[in-house]
C-alpha cells in the first residue's frame, strides 16, 4: 500500500458509549501480546486488506507493522489514553481510533479483516455488567464480512501454566499487573470450540498468549516441540513447569495444554509450525514425537537406572556424531523421534566446544531439572546439582568432577547471556539480585502505613484529652463535695437544729449523686463514707 | 474514621439502621462512598489508605476500582437505602396522586471548584418544561450567595437548601438525606441539569426523573482527576436524559447504580464496619 495515497488525518479520535477514563489497557497493565510469531499472524491478516478492524488494545510494534499493510484500518479501544496514544501515533495514516465499547460501535462498511490478538477480554466497558466471550464473538463476527480474514487469539485457563499463574504469591498493592481473578466461563474450551465460532482454523500457542514463541497447528505440535516452549523466560518461579506439562501433554494433548489458542481464517499459507528459538530470531523445527527431558526424568522418578543410562547413553551418542548441531541447544529442546535422539531445532548459538564439554553442559541442566523441578528425592542420590551431574555422567562411564561441573556450568551460562539466553532453571535469588522496585515498593507501603499509625495517634491523643477533661471535672465536682461535706460538718459541730433538719434533707441526695456519677474516681468513695457518717449525726441531732 | 463517612448524615444513618444511636455513630474502619460518581466509588484525588475497606454502592464502581488496580472493596449500597428501610414504616413514600410539582437540583460548584454556566437560562428552561409549582435546591454555596440565590426566587420558584455536608466534623448537617428524603417525597419529578445523586434518588422514590438544561461546566478542569464527566454520563445513561425518560429503564439502572440489589444487614453491616457492640 502506498501511503501518500491515503488522505491523511489529525490526531483525533471519535467516541461511542462505553469509553473509559482515568486508565490505560495499553500502558502499566497486564502485558500486549506480542512478539516475531503474532507480528506474522497480524501482517498475514492486514495484507492487501480494504478494511482492517483492530479489536481492543494491541502491542504498538506489532500495530506498526499491521497497520501499513491495509488501505484503512479501525482501531476500537475502550479508554481514552489508549485511544489518544494510537491516534496520535498513527495520525498522517488511514487510520480511524474509536473510543468505547466494542459493541457500542457500528462501522460504515463491515471490515474484511479482523485482528483480535489480545483476545476479548480488554473490549467491553466495565462500566456495565461483565459480558462474556461469546456474546463478544458475535459481535465481532457482526463486523466483518462473512468471508473476511482474521485471527483472534483466545487464552486458555485450563494450561499448566496458567493455572500456576493464578496461585502465584500475593500481589503488593502497587503492583499494575494485579488484576481482579475474573473467570469467563463462556471462553471456550477447546480449539475446536474456538475455530468453530469463526470457521476458522487454528494454532496452539506457547508458552502462553502474551509472548508466544510457537504457534503450531494442533496435529504439528508434539510434545517436544510442547516442551521446549513451556518455559517462560520471564517468569523464573514457573521453569519448573515440565514434569507437570509432560503430564497433561500426556493425558489431554497438545491441544488441551495451549498457553492459548491463535484461530485464524483466510490467510495465505502459512506453515503449521511458526515459531523462534530462545535468540528469538526465526528457525525451522523438529516435530519430535517425544521430550528427552520428560523421559529422563520419568526414568529418574520412578527409579529406572537402566532406563535413565539408556537414554543418557542416546543423547552421548547423538552429541559425539554431530557436536555442531547440538552446540547452542538446552535440555529441554531435545526430541526423542523412533527411538532416535533428536533436536527440536537448528541453533546457530554455541554454548559448548567439544562434544564432552556440550553433553556435559545438558548433563548438568537434567540435573538442574531432576533436582529443581518437584522431586522430593532426587534419584541418582547426590548432595546436589554438581554431585548429581558427575554421576549422570557416571552412567555412561565418563568420569568428571563436581569442580569441572562448576566450570563447564560457568562457561556455559556466560554464553548464555551473551545471547540473550536464558539458564534452565533459575538460581536463587541473591541478594545482589534484589529488585530496586521492591525494595520502593515496601518502603511506599511502610510510609502508607506509617500515615495510618499517624492517624491513630491523634485519634488516641483527643481521646486521651477528652478523657483528662472529664477527670478534670470529675475531680472539681468532688472537691465541690468534700467542701460541702465539711460545711455541714461545721454546721452540725455548731449544733443549730433547725438548720441542721434542712441540710440533712439536701444533703441526702448527694451520695444517690455521688455512686451514680462518680463512683469510680479516686476519693469518692471514701468522701461518700464521710458523708453517710456525717447524716447519721445529722440524723442522731435532727432526733433529739 | 474518615472524616467523609460523615458528610451528609452517612454514619449516622448507618449507625440508626444497626441498632444503634444516630447522633455519635462509631467510626468507621474503612472509606464510604459519598456521592454517585463515574469513578471507583471516590472522588478525584480521594485514595483511601493501603488496607482500609472500601464500601461503595455499585458493584460498576468496585470494577473500575478494581481496574486501577485498588483491592479491599464491599459493595453496600447508598446509605440512602438505608434511610428508605427507616423511613418506610415512619414516613413512607405517598401515592403519586398526592406528590406535585417538581423539585430542580441546578449543577453547583464545590469546596474546591467553580463552575461555568448561565443560570438565567436555565431558569427560562426549567420555566418552558415544568407545570406546576417548583422547587429549586441549591446547594449550600449558591445558596449562600445572595445574587443567584434571588435569581431563582424571582423567578417564583421556591428555594431551599437541604445542607451542608461539613468539612473535617465541622458544620456536617447530620439530617441532610432526611431533609432531602422529605422533599423528594412531595413532589411528582426530580429533575436536574446533570445527572446527579439526587436525580437518582428521586427515581428510587418513584419520581419522574428527568435530566435537561444548560448542563454548566467546571471552571477548572485542570487535568483528568477533574474533568467534565457529563458527556460520559449521557453516553453512558442515555434513559435518564430527557425531559421524559421512561420509569422502568430509568429504576432498573437506579437499582445497579445504587446497590439497591447490594444492602447489608445490620449485622452484616456491624461486622464490616467494625462496630460489633462488645459490651
Amino acid at each position: 500500500m502506498n501511503d501518500t495515497d491515503t488522505p491523511s488525518k489529525i490526531g483525533a479520535y471519535s467516541v461511542v458509549s462505553g469509553d473509559m477514563y482515568d486508565w490505560s489497557d495499553m500502558v502499566g497493565a497486564r502485558t500486549l501480546p506480542r512478539g516475531p510469531v503474532l507480528t506474522r499472524f497480524a501482517v498475514a491478516t492486514a495484507s492487501d486488506a480494504s478494511h482492517l478492524l483492530v479489536v481492543g488494545p494491541h502491542d504498538l510494534e506489532l500495530l506498526d507493522a499491521a497497520i501499513g499493510r491495509a488501505a484503512t484500518t479501525t482501531v476500537v479501544l475502550r479508554t481514552h489514553p489508549d485511544a489518544k496514544l494510537v491516534s496520535e501515533r498513527y495520525a498522517d495514516r488511514a487510520v480511524d481510533v474509536v473510543c468505547g465499547d466494542l459493541r457500542s460501535w457500528t462501522p460504515d462498511r463491515p471490515a474484511d479483516a479482523v485482528l483480535a490478538l489480545d483476545g476479548f477480554g480488554r473490549v467491553a466497558t466495565i462500566d456495565a455488567a461483565p459480558t462474556d466471550w461469546h456474546a463478544i464473538a458475535e459481535h465481532v463476527v457482526g463486523l466483518a464480512t462473512p468471508d473476511s480474514r482474521l485471527a483472534v487469539v483466545v487464552p486458555n485457563p485450563a494450561s499448566p501454566l496458567a493455572q500456576l499463574r493464578t496461585v502465584a504469591p500475593e500481589a503488593s498493592n502497587e503492583d499494575a499487573d494485579w488484576s481482579f481473578p475474573v473467570h469467563d466461563r463462556a471462553n471456550p474450551s477447546s480449539l475446536a470450540d474456538a475455530s468453530a465460532r469463526f470457521a476458522g482454523r487454528g494454532y496452539t500457542l506457547w508458552p502462553d498468549v502474551g509472548s508466544p514463541t510457537l504457534a503450531a497447528a494442533p496435529e504439528a505440535c508434539s510434545v517436544a516441540l510442547a516442551v521446549a516452549h513451556g518455559r517462560p523466560s520471564d517468569t523464573p518461579t514457573l521453569r519448573e513447569v515440565q514434569p507437570a506439562l509432560g503430564r497433561t501433554l500426556d493425558t489431554l494433548g497438545a491441544e488441551a495444554a495451549a498457553g492459548g489458542w491463535l484461530v485464524t481464517r483466510g490467510l495465505d499459507p502459512i506453515p503449521a509450525v511458526v515459531g523462534v528459538d530462545r535468540t528469538g530470531d526465526e528457525t525451522s523445527w523438529t516435530a519430535a514425537e517425544r521430550s528427552w527431558l520428560v523421559e529422563a526424568m520419568r526414568d529418574s522418578a520412578r527409579r529406572d537406572a537402566s532406563g535413565l543410562r539408556r537414554h543418557v547413553r542416546l543423547l552421548r551418542e547423538a552429541v559425539a556424531d554431530a557436536p555442531e548441531r547440538w552446540c547452542g541447544l538446552q535440555v529441554d529442546e531435545i526430541g526423542l523421534d523412533a527411538g532416535r535422539v533428536v533436536p527440536v531445532h537448528e541453533s546457530t548459538v554455541k554454548l559448548g566446544e567439544s562434544a564432552d564439554e556440550i553433553l556435559l553442559g545438558l548433563l548438568d541442566e537434567l540435573a538442574a531439572f531432576i533436582c529443581a523441578a518437584g522431586w522430593r528425592h532426587p534419584w541418582p542420590a547426590g548432595r546436589g546439582r554438581d554431585e548429581l551431574t558427575v554421576l549422570l555422567a557416571a552412567t555412561i562411564d565418563v568420569a568428571v568432577t563436581p569442580a569441572d561441573v562448576r566450570t563447564v556450568r560457568q562457561q556455559r551460562e556466560s554464553s548464555l547471556a551473551s545471547t540473550g539466553m536464558t539458564p534452565v532453571v533459575a538460581p536463587r535469588q541473591a541478594p545482589q539480585d534484589a529488585d530496586p522496585g521492591e525494595l520502593r515498593r515496601l518502603m511506599d507501603e511502610n510510609e502508607a502505613l506509617q500515615g495510618q499509625v499517624t492517624w491513630f495517634k491523634q485519634q488516641m491523643r483527643q481521646r486521651q484529652t477528652m478523657t483528662h477533661e472529664v477527670r478534670t471535672a470529675t475531680r472539681r465536682d468532688v472537691a465541690a463535695l468534700n467542701d460541702r461535706i465539711k460545711e455541714l460538718e461545721d454546721q452540725l459541730s455548731a449544733r443549730q437544729a433547725p438548720a441542721v433538719n434542712r441540710v440533712a434533707r439536701r444533703a441526702s441526695t448527694v451520695p444517690g449523686r455521688a455512686r451514680a456519677g462518680f463512683g469510680r474516681v479516686p476519693g469518692v468513695r471514701p468522701a461518700a463514707r464521710l458523708l453517710r457518717r456525717a447524716l447519721r449525726a445529722i440524723r442522731r441531732v435532727a432526733g433529739r | 474514621m474518615d472524616t467523609s463517612n460523615h458528610w451528609y448524615g452517612h454514619a449516622h444513618i448507618l449507625s440508626e439502621y444497626c441498632g444503634l444511636p444516630f447522633e455519635q455513630p462509631r467510626p468507621i474502619w474503612g472509606v464510604l462512598q459519598h456521592g454517585w460518581n463515574l469513578l471507583h466509588g471516590f472522588g478525584p484525588g480521594h485514595e483511601p489508605p493501603y488496607g482500609f475497606p472500601k464500601f461503595v454502592w455499585s458493584h460498576a464502581n468496585l470494577r473500575r476500582g478494581q481496574a486501577v488496580g485498588w483491592r479491599d472493596y464491599a459493595v453496600i449500597g447508598a446509605p440512602w437505602n438505608y434511610l428508605l428501610e427507616l423511613k418506610k414504616d415512619v414516613e413512607p413514600v405517598p401515592p403519586a396522586d398526592e406528590r406535585e410539582g417538581t423539585i430542580f437540583y441546578p449543577f453547583h460548584t464545590w469546596d474546591h471548584g467553580e463552575i461555568n454556566g448561565d443560570h438565567d437560562r436555565l431558569i427560562a428552561e426549567i420555566l418552558d418544561t415544568e407545570e406546576g409549582p417548583v422547587t429549586v435546591c441549591l446547594y449550600w454555596i449558591e445558596y449562600d450567595m445572595p445574587e443567584i440565590r434571588r435569581r431563582y426566587e424571582d423567578a417564583g420558584f421556591r428555594v431551599i437548601c437541604h445542607g451542608k455536608r461539613g468539612t473535617l466534623r465541622q458544620g456536617t448537617d447530620i439530617r441532610f438525606l432526611h431533609k432531602q428524603y422529605a422533599e423528594q417525597i412531595r413532589h411528582r419529578r426530580v429533575a436536574s441539569n446533570r445527572l446527579t445523586t439526587a436525580i437518582f434518588y428521586g427515581a428510587s422514590v418513584g419520581s419522574e426523573v428527568a435530566v435537561y438544561g444548560d448542563p454548566m461546566t467546571f471552571a477548572d478542569v485542570r487535568d483528568a482527576s477533574v474533568r467534565d464527566g457529563n458527556d460520559q454520563a449521557r453516553r453512558l445513561f442515555p434513559e435518564f436524559h430527557g425531559v421524559e425518560t421512561d420509569a422502568e429503564e430509568v429504576r432498573a439502572t437506579t437499582v445497579r447504580e445504587l446497590g439497591l440489589d447490594a444492602m447489608a444487614s445490620p449485622a452484616e453491616l456491624r461486622a464490616l464496619f467494625g462496630w460489633e457492640i462488645t459490651a
